[in-house]
């Protein structure tokens, strides 16, 4: 019974009984998803008029940094092709929404509502607004598991956006901290430095943010320096997330038009 | 196989309960749900509920919390027929007594669950006592809650 973990095929039984989860997963998220309606229902005419204009500022200042980035991309883009390097693609995206928090308090899981209908897959990256996230552990029908970056069993190889020096970020079962292994002694690592993604894994993609150091030690006593990072991502207060569908790893053959637009 | 419409939607609230998000200290404390209604079940109509119910449920557990398939389905049944063996003189303890017993079976269930993890996974959630201690203390309300709805229903 337990040997079948070691078998593939308990996929397709798994994913059959994920359609009698389901509405337990929908029950369970209700209450959530009533008290954000009745919170957005429930606002006054100024605080939404208000709200209104500092959107509208936002939008004007991103649009005005993406009239930036379409020069300097095409910059990018003309260097690239002067290196005769291989061009880098853009990433596709899709929004999920999260419905649910693994309840054991040991692990950090969360629950979204995308699964194998929307194309997605297990070890996809996910995103929200600030950074990476984490990964996609187990795909059902129409819900997946998200391992977060920060949960004790997850790893992920970083680079340092100053200077490049690479390291691997460990979670460290606390949802505000990130711990760095294996870091000599001397090497180039302030706090304050801003950590991504360097795509070596082959798992996450390469350049999302992940966090930024917060402690740096020496303690002569130990091999390796001590350091920790603060993850960018709202890893507690994410509502919407992003999937990520990278070039080269598995395209989605059942993706939606209307959900799916190039970042 | 009118015992059943009540036995699952009964089952159904026990699921959501157990992933229903709670504070982060009162997560630590979260009864097993599932358990402790199959606990009831057995107990009250035996020759419904039983190892294979337990199996069912185990597996729906599993998929529900993205755990290993198969290990609540073995601790379940594991419950159940421990239930089944002591059903006869549960039934005769009052209220405390039987918080007690549920306090030991949900502990064993646990046990054994985190047994069969750390064998197979190499690792397993060694919390047995909080949760233990939170289904012995909810068992009184949500024994007379589901004997009330039985006794509604006469299932």
């Amino acid at each position: 019974m337990i040997c079948d973990k070691y078998i593939e095929s308990t996929q397709a039984v798994r994913s059959s009984l994920g359609y009698l989860v389901l509405p337990v997963q929908w029950v369970s998220s209700l209450p959530g998803q009533l008290g954000v309606w009745a919170g957005e229902s429930a606002q006054s005419h100024t605080s939404l008029i208000e709200e209104n204009k500092r959107l509208r500022l936002e939008s004007l200042v991103l649009r005005q940094k993406i009239q930036q980035m379409i020069s300097i991309r095409a910059e990018n883009h003309r260097l690239r092709e002067l290196l005769n390097t291989s061009e880098q693609l853009d990433d596709q995206i899709l929004v999920a929404e999260l419905i649910g928090v693994d309840p054991d308090p040991y692990t950090h899981h969360i629950i979204i509502n995308k699964g194998e209908q929307h194309g997605v897959f297990v070890g996809q990256p996910i995103l929200d607004a600030q950074g990476l996230m984490g990964q996609v552990i187990e795909v059902l029908p129409y819900t997946s598991r998200v391992l977060l970056v920060a949960d004790s069993n997850h790893a992920i190889p970083v680079q340092v956006n100053r200077n490049g020096v690479r390291a691997i970020a460990v979670g460290s079962g606390k949802l505000d901290e990130l711990r760095l292994i294996y870091v000599p002694d001397t090497s180039d690592i302030k706090v304050g430095d801003q950590l991504v993604s360097s795509g070596l894994g082959g798992r996450y993609p390469k350049g999302y943010p992940l966090g930024e150091i917060s402690v740096v030690e020496h303690d002569p006593g130990e091999p390796f320096a001590i350091v920790s990072a603060k993850p960018a991502a709202n890893l507690d207060r994410s509502r919407h997330v992003l999937l990520v569908f990278s070039m080269d790893s598995k395209l989605p053959e059942a993706s939606n038009n209307e959900d799916v637009s190039p970042k | 196989m009118k015992g059943y419409l009540i036995i699952l939607p009964t089952f159904f609230v026990a699921f959501v309960l157990a992933v229903f998000p709670l504070t982060k200290y009162l997560d630590y404390v979260r009864p097993e749900w599932v358990a402790i209604t199959l606990v009831f079940w057995v107990l009250s109509s035996p020759a419904r509920a039983g190892i294979l119910l337990g199996l069912c449920m185990g597996l729906l557990l599993d998929v529900l919390h993205g755990q290993i398939l198969g290990l609540n389905a073995l601790a379940l049944s594991i419950l159940a027929y421990l239930c089944m063996l002591l059903h006869s003189r549960m039934r005769l303890y009052n209220t405390i007594q039987q918080s007690c017993l549920v306090f030991v079976l949900i502990g064993l269930y646990l046990l054994v669950r985190y047994w069969t993890e750390s064998i197979v996974m190499g690792q397993g959630n060694i919390a047995l006592l909080w949760p233990s201690l939170g289904s012995a203390l909810i068992w009184p309300i949500w024994y007379n809650l589901l004997s009330g709805l039985r006794h509604y229903f006469r299932a």
